[in-house]
């Protein structure tokens, strides 16, 4: 018997472990759920970059994603969609899977593991750059419930692809680009080079300025986790992920150092900015205290006048004041 | 009584009037021959009635239970050795031939040598002539002059191959096993050390050698009943354990020889008759046997040759006589199982290897069945036959559309579990599992509803096989095996810090449900 503790050995029995799904599927539907909860346990414990699922179980997964299945059945599907091989499935009745898992995460129930199953099939799913399209824009609301992804996990990396990051910065969301930068930097895993650039420069170009201001801080806060994790040292993170070593940890810590700084500079010249801004509208305002307080004085004097006037006009013998020249006025 | 008794009559010793002892001799020889003779002629007779009955058909009904009956009788001769008391006779009447030529020639020898030397020479020459064709026979099978005696001759003497074989085996063993006895035993090694240390004091080695002596016999009389003893609690157990497991097994006796009764007449029809219907209620007779147990091999072949009868190749399409639509599915189904089958039960039987030939030279390996009404099972049937060579050249099978009826999806469900289990068995653990048999499993796990419970378990089984589960000794599996080896996965695996595993709430589903 293969040791099951070893995740290359459970991966090679992935085509064995896939066709249980369906049959642990309906023992959920029944109430037994301990099958399931294994089979996301082993498809977890050795999951790879490029899936864990054999593919021929996707047009099976579709038929249990349809609006017909009883809710614990798609909701298996969804928690088991991050398995697919995403990379590898091309356009097509595919386009029709993407669509209903879109219903499908939508009705069942959002527990922690469907948020994060959705999340993580949205990243992988919009890493394939023929279903990409057909991925709903709302669907990345699903990223602002903040959801976690494991330490080894095909949507971060597929996530940080190019295409996915210009495809969430061209949703002009800011948002759901601050959810997304969240979700994808963590201490598991590295930007490619045009990856960071890019992200460089939506920090600089959509999340300047100084109305961005709550979201650099929370990014801010994140990247100082991600970098107090990388602190840790590799002992810590290859508890997790066997495959660190020193050297990544070192890339990944120049990375988001790199990232922070960025960050820092966009809000330094927030901060000029707004400073700026501030002392403009200090003088305007003194200005315009200034010149209220003029006209406010210049009226005060006016009914002082009449009020004198008009005492005057009540005393016989006693002249009008308004009609005395200027020169002898108060 | 003394000499006076008869006085001085002295009596005579009678005379022989009779023939000559010779004579005497030879009558008895002749009598012994003409008495054989008469022995097999009587048993001749009594032969012929037993075949009369033998081929008299005493009953009516299907061709099935026709030949039930029919190979009930085969069984009884067979049991009742009815073909050695049948080849008697011709020993018998060669017996009589032998003691008459003897008799013959030992009479005339006393009337005139010149004649007797002709018959002596007849008979010998035909006694020769016997044991040289005994001889020849017994040598070389394929020998035409084959007689009972040849074959007991080549019966005895592989018996005797092999008894001698077990007698050098056995006395090797036993001198290797002394051999090693002596030298761990203490007093070999204390006759040993006393003969180094004699070399400086001979003298009183003698002395000492007996008092010491006697410890060391002590040790070895200890081992060797320490020995004794364990020898006999491990046969005491063994044979609690085997008496054991023959109490709690279940005694399917009678079922078994009916079942084996039934393959037998199967194979029977199948090789002996020409008639098609015959043909098409054997194998559907053959396909309602669920549980098959050590068949008949010539059953494989049977099914085989039926198959091949109803199809044929041309330019890698299958093509099916017109009419025989049935027979073809029905005896497509009933190879797929016997082949597999007879690969579990006796994985180096020859039929085997010999259908696979047969099959490799009628279909070739990229022969084309899709579109055909038993599409599935035929592909199953040439990915199991034709595995050796155009493996990857062939199309897979697509199970999708996949949905027979239920005794159809048992059998072929048995069938690949068979496989299966022939390659758990015969080692193959790398690849426990034909990657082909994978994408079965999988379509008929996912049917809703599910499918029997017996094509239930056995896709489950396939699934524990490749999963390197330890199946010996196991006749059904569930999911529990698969389970068991997913529960070894650790919790902690690909999570992160303080996250709590995949546990869904149970109140939630069962609303939205």
């Amino acid at each position: 018997m293969i040791d099951a503790a070893d995740p290359d050995a459970i991966h090679s029995k992935r085509k064995a472990v896939t066709a249980l799904f369906m049959y642990a599927a309906r023992q959920e539907r029944d109430g037994r759920r301990a099958m399931l909860h294994t089979f996301l346990q082993a498809a977890r414990a050795s999951a790879t970059l490029w899936g864990f699922m054999w593919c021929r179980i996707t047009p099976l997964i579709t038929t249990l994603l349809d609006e017909g299945s009883p809710v614990s059945l798609r909701q298996a599907a969804v928690l088991a969609l991050p398995y697919l091989p995403w990379r590898d499935l091309s356009s097509g009745d595919n386009e029709h899977l993407v669509q209903l898992w879109v219903v499908a995460a939508v009705t069942v129930p959002h527990t922690n593991e469907v948020v994060q199953s959705v999340a993580d099939t949205l990243l992988q799913t919009s890493s394939n750059s023929s279903l990409r399209p057909h991925i709903p824009i709302e669907t990345w609301s699903w990223l602002n419930e903040c959801p976690s992804l494991p330490p080894i996990c095909a949507g971060r990396f597929w996530g940080l692809s190019l295409s996915v990051v210009r495809m969430v910065r061209a949703l002009g969301d800011a948002e759901t680009l601050t959810s997304y930068l969240i979700l994808v930097w963590a201490e598991w895993e590295y930007l490619d080079d045009e990856s960071l650039s890019e992200m460089c420069t939506l920090i600089q170009e959509d999340l300047g300025g100084i109305w961005m201001g709550r979201y650099r801080v929370v990014l801010l806060r994140h990247l100082d986790h991600v970098l107090g994790q990388l602190d840790l040292g590799s002992e810590y993170l290859r508890q997790h992920d066997p495959r660190i070593n020193e050297g990544d940890i070192r890339l990944r810590n120049g990375q988001y150092v790199e990232l922070k700084e960025v960050l820092l500079e966009v809000e330094r010249g927030a901060i000029d900015e707004l400073i700026r801004e501030f002392s403009g509208s200090v003088a305007l305002f003194s200005q315009l205290i200034i010149s209220s307080y003029a006209q406010a004085q210049g009226a005060v004097r006016h009914l002082c006048v009449r009020f004198l006037s008009s005492a005057c006009s009540l005393v016989p013998g006693h002249s009008d004041p308004s009609t005395t020249p200027p020169a002898n006025r108060l | 009584m003394d000499n006076t008794t008869f006085g001085g009559d002295v009596p005579t010793v009678p005379q022989w009037l009779g023939p000559p002892r010779s004579t005497v001799h030879v009558q008895a020889i002749l009598y012994a021959s003409l008495g054989t003779s008469l022995f097999s002629g009587f048993l001749a007779m009594l032969g012929k009635q037993w075949l009369n009955r033998y081929a008299s058909t005493d009953m009516r009904g299907t061709v099935i239970e026709r030949s039930q009956n029919r190979q009930q009788k085969l069984n009884g001769v067979v049991a009742w050795y009815f073909d050695n008391v049948m080849e008697s006779l011709p020993l018998m009447l060669q017996a009589a031939l032998l003691l008459l030529g003897g008799a013959l020639s030992r009479y005339l020898w006393e009337i005139d040598t010149m004649i007797a030397s002709v018959v002596l020479g007849i008979t010998s020459f035909g006694v020769i002539f016997y044991l040289f064709i005994v001889v020849a026979g017994s040598a070389s099978a394929s020998c035409p002059y084959q007689t009972p005696g040849s074959r007991a001759l080549r019966s005895a003497a592989s018996a005797l191959a092999s008894a001698t074989q077990a007698l050098v085996s056995a006395a090797l063993a036993v001198a290797l096993t002394t051999r090693r006895a002596l030298g761990r035993s203490a007093t070999v090694q204390n006759i040993r050390a006393k003969e180094w240390w004699s070399r400086r004091n001979t003298g009183g080695f003698q002395k000492r050698v007996p008092r010491e002596l006697h410890g060391a016999l002590a040790v070895d009389c200890y081992r060797l009943g320490r020995a004794v003893v364990l020898l006999l609690v491990a046969f005491g157990r063994r044979a609690n354990a085997q008496l054991v497991v023959s109490l709690s097994t279940p005694t399917h006796g009678s079922d078994q020889q009916m079942t084996l009764l039934n393959s037998h007449c199967i194979s029977w029809i199948l090789q002996t008759s020409l008639d098609k219907g015959d043909h098409l209620s054997a194998v559907e007779y053959l396909a309602t046997m669920i549980p098959l147990p050590d068949f008949d091999p010539t059953l494989v072949t049977g099914c085989f040759s039926v198959f091949v009868g109803c199809a044929k190749v041309t330019e890698g399409g299958l093509v099916v006589t017109q009419g025989l639509e049935q027979l073809a599915t029905a005896s497509a189904m009933c190879l797929l199982r016997t082949f597999s089958h007879l690969s579990a039960v006796y994985p180096m039987s020859g039929v085997l290897g010999d259908v696979r030939q047969r099959y490799n030279r009628v279909f070739p390996p990229d022969a084309d069945f899709k579109d055909f009404p038993f599409y599935h099972t035929l592909g199953s049937i040439h990915r199991s036959l034709n595995s050796g060579r155009g493996h990857w050249q062939w199309a897979r099978i697509e199970w999708q559309d996949y949905n027979p009826p239920s005794h159809e999806h048992i059998v072929v469900s048995r069938a690949l579990t068979e496989l299966t289990k022939s390659r758990y068995r015969r080692g193959k653990r790398g690849k426990n599992v034909l990657r082909w048999i994978l994408p079965f499993v999988l379509h008929s796990l996912s049917l809703d509803p599910l499918p029997s419970a017996s094509v239930v378990v056995d896709c489950l089984s396939i699934i524990a096989i490749d999963l390197g589960c330890d199946i010996s000794g196991v006749d059904a599996l569930d999911e529990r095996y698969a389970l068991a080896w997913w529960m070894s996965i650790p919790l902690t695996r690909n999570q992160l810090p303080g996250e709590g595993s995949f546990e869904t709430d149970s109140s939630e589903t069962q609303n939205h449900d």
